[in-house]
């Protein structure tokens, strides 16, 4: 499994997300997680219609099947029992 | 001869005249009173008048209402233009051709109108409104020119009437200039007092710190400094890094005290006129709607997306702006864009400003604390701004604050705005404090 986080130099709410994520990669050295800026990556953006609200960060399958979904701001709690629960497919 | 008696008879005649005259003005005091239904100075000064008018069977009052009447409107709109001043709200007050603005207490404005009243009564003045009645001259002037005109030495000859006349025009003319030029009386309101709190005072600063700091959670402009905190982090020369933040906040600030004070001159100058301060209303009680259905909606958090090329073009322009050589040009151009951006937000951010000017204009109150009620509001507004900046630049590492929050300013600025908005409605007179 593994995680795409979206977000914008803008958002604050995006800026939030980031130490978020930074604990949870430490606690969980093996979760694969990439970064797409809203504004850059516009390829991927599309691909995952990101077109409303930041941050999202969409939770793929080892075929790279989205499973989940998150938009706007998450607690960890929230995602650190979602990666557990999928950490595995 | 007989020429010579008609020419003393003609000025025995006009000073009787001008005698008659001045004897009006004593006995007379027409007061010109304007007032807005609703506004609790307003009615306060009425009675203070009406007890006067009771007491003292020379004082004549005449109220208009400007609020709702348009003839009292158009009487109020004639007295600014033959006064020559601009009249930015009511109580407003005419004895003469002085004018008081504004009411506080017996105290203060009642002993203020009481001593206009007695000038009047000693010197009399031009009524703005009626100059015939009531126009004089110095009296000691007149009781001169009639006893040199008058006397058994003095020869009259023709050139010397017209001297005479001259004179005595010039005396008028002189005296109105000493006396009678209109001239301003604000109602000065009184220092508090410590110990005696009065919490209808209060009742301002608290509302103008509340809606500053709701308004500052406005995303409409939040975004420009997070990505300029972007770009200054990356920068090796930190005192530019500092220099060109600070710069473009101070910018910003300044774009939108200008944009404020613009919205309270407009309402100081219509904001009395009643279908104004509906439509204010009707936008504060819509605006406080929307909020609170965006509060109660299952909206995630978050930030919206929109406006993508918008964005793009100033990331790119605040890009070449600090990354210019030229600390000047680049001072120049962060100052600039972050008038630029504002200037392009208003739309976005005009909601909360234009309800709070609207309340603030209703507030009589001496010029400068106009201002100072916005500075304040602003600071407020700014807090964020603040927050977010100096802790980027302290630690270099961006910071946001949780959107969570502003769903909860969503909650109790949708509150506040609604209740504003059915106040200016119903009872605007809860909103003019102190």
């Amino acid at each position: 499994m593994k995680v795409l986080k979206f977000g914008a130099v803008w958002c604050s709410g995006c800026l939030v997300m980031r130490p978020k994520w930074e604990e949870i990669e430490k606690e969980i050295p093996n979760l694969i997680t990439e970064y797409y800026d809203f504004d850059k990556d516009k390829e991927t953006v599309d691909m995952f219609n990101i077109d409303s609200k930041l941050p999202v960060c969409v939770f793929l399958d080892k075929d790279n099947k989205e499973i989940l979904r998150f938009t706007g701001e998450a607690e960890k709690g929230q995602l650190l029992r979602a990666i557990s629960e999928n950490i595995n497919k | 001869m007989r020429l010579k008696t008609l020419i003393a008879s003609l000025i025995f005649g006009s000073l009787l005249f001008l005698s008659d005259i001045y004897a009006k003005a004593s006995d007379v005091v027409t007061v010109y009173f304007f007032y807005g239904q609703g506004c609790p100075h307003c009615a306060k000064e009425l009675d203070f008048l009406e007890g006067l008018a009771d007491v003292d069977d020379s004082i004549i009052l005449h109220s208009y209402e400007v609020y709702n009447d348009m003839e009292g409107r158009e009487k109020l709109m004639e007295a600014a233009d033959k006064l020559d001043v601009e009249i930015s709200g009511v109580p407003f007050l005419i004895i003469g051709n002085k004018y008081l603005v504004g009411y506080m207490s017996e105290e203060t404005t009642g002993v203020e109108i009481v001593k206009l009243i007695e000038e009047y009564k000693q010197d009399g003045c031009l009524d703005i409104f009626n100059p015939t009645d009531t126009e004089v001259i110095d009296k000691t002037e007149r009781e001169r020119i009639t006893d040199e005109t008058t006397g058994p030495e003095s020869v009259i000859e023709k050139d010397a009437v017209s001297v005479i006349e001259d004179e005595l025009s010039d005396t008028i003319i002189s005296s109105e200039e000493e006396k009678c030029a209109p001239s301003e009386e604000i109602a000065k309101p009184a220092l508090p007092q410590f110990g005696n709190i009065d919490m209808e005072k209060l009742s301002l600063p608290v509302l103008t710190v509340v809606l500053g700091f709701l308004d500052g959670f406005n995303p409409c402009a939040m975004w420009v400094l997070l990505f300029l905190i972007s770009l200054l982090i990356a920068m090796e020369d930190r005192k530019k890094m500092w220099f060109l933040g600070i710069s473009f906040i101070i910018a910003s600030a300044f774009a939108y005290f200008i944009f404020m004070v613009a919205w309270l001159s407009l309402f100081q100058f219509v904001g009395y006129i009643s279908w104004v301060r509906t439509t204010i209303a009707l936008i504060a009680f819509f605006g406080g709607y929307s909020s609170l259905r965006k509060f109660f909606s299952k909206d995630p958090s978050g930030c919206d997306i929109g406006g993508d090329e918008k964005k793009r073009r100033i990331f790119d322009n605040l890009g070449k702006i600090t990354s210019n050589k030229s600390f000047l040009l680049s001072l120049v151009g962060i100052v600039g864009l972050a008038l630029a951006v504002n200037l392009v937000e208003l739309v976005c951010s005009a909601g909360l400003p234009a309800v709070y000017t609207q309340v603030l204009s209703m507030n009589e109150m001496v010029g400068l604390n106009y201002y100072l009620y916005i500075l304040l509001y602003i600071l407020f507004f700014m807090l964020d701004d603040l927050f977010v900046f100096f802790v980027a630049m302290i630690t270099l590492r961006m910071t946001g604050i949780t959107t969570k929050y502003v769903k909860h300013t969503r909650f109790v600025g949708g509150l506040l705005m609604v209740a504003v908005g059915i106040l200016l409605l119903f009872k605007p007179e809860l909103l003019m404090f102190g």
